[in-house]
């Protein structure tokens, strides 16, 4: 059984895959054929297929997928500014990819969560692992290009716009997500 | 319009799926670029053409084509002469 609120918030979760996958196909087409391309290129593919994943998901639990016109990267551009360069679209991935995993963990953990759910949930955290790990890859061989703190700087600029999107995302939506704050601030 | 010019007005024709003709100098670049995602886009094909990085300062300046195309070229290498 899955609440209103839960629904809401998956059906934000595929908004956001879709929105990432959509996002990343369109620069992965414009990359020079190379191993960042065929990166960028699993990577579209892996959050297109998580789309999927929470639809199934809700499917299976008898509810279908709210339809959502913003996902979490719109106000987050809005905030970070919009990226001007590959090594900026890499570095806003890997806060946002970041902000998921903590997200997703965090939802897991919240106790009476439906199994399909939680599945759902840790089978696309293992894909955003290697988001991470691929995109950090690829931002250590920019350094060359675009120097090692600038990267750095870069990094920190678009944790500090995560984090002030998120709080607004929390203020925001509180009613849909206090469910997940409450398990929070009992561990 | 010189070489180089003319090589970015092609590029950002091709990007916008716009004629060359409809990509004039004093056009905004708002005009041809409505979101924020489509200007991502644009910056990154734009760099991968040219080997140009361009910053959210420089685009804070840009206001028309005339602006990209002259910062574009005005960092692009040298053409070999």
């Amino acid at each position: 059984m899955l609440s209103e609120n839960e629904r809401w918030l998956l059906s934000y979760y595929r908004a956001s895959e879709i929105t990432g996958a959509m996002f990343f196909g369109r620069i992965a087409r414009m990359q020079r054929p190379g191993p960042v391309q065929a990166d960028m290129t699993q990577h579209f593919a892996d959050e297109a297929q998580h789309s999927r994943w929470f639809t199934e998901c809700m499917e299976s639990l008898d509810v279908k997928p709210f339809k959502m016109s913003f996902a979490y990267q719109d106000d987050y551009l809005q905030t970070a500014g919009v990226p001007t360069n590959f090594m900026e679209v890499l570095s806003i991935t890997h806060a946002f990819e970041l902000r998921i995993l903590k997200t997703y963990a965090l939802h897991r953990s919240v106790p009476g969560t439906p199994i399909p759910v939680k599945r759902t949930l840790e089978r696309i955290m293992r894909d955003e692992k290697w988001h991470v790990e691929w995109v950090r890859t690829a931002l250590k061989d920019l350094e060359g290009e675009y120097g090692k703190e600038h990267i750095k700087d870069t990094l920190e600029r678009h944790a500090a716009a995560d984090r002030e999107t998120y709080r607004r995302f929390l203020d925001q939506y509180s009613e849909r997500v206090d469910f997940l704050l409450k398990s929070r601030e009992m561990t | 319009m010189d070489t180089k010019a003319h090589r970015i007005t092609t590029k950002l024709a091709q990007i916008t799926r716009r004629s060359v003709d409809e990509i004039r100098s004093e056009r905004s670049l708002r005009e041809l670029v409505h979101d924020s995602f489509a200007l991502v886009e644009m910056a990154v094909e734009l760099q991968e053409e040219f080997g140009v990085h361009m910053t959210g300062e420089d685009f804070a300046t840009i206001v028309t084509v005339n602006d990209l195309t002259s910062l574009i070229s005005a960092r692009m290498p040298a053409e070999p002469g």
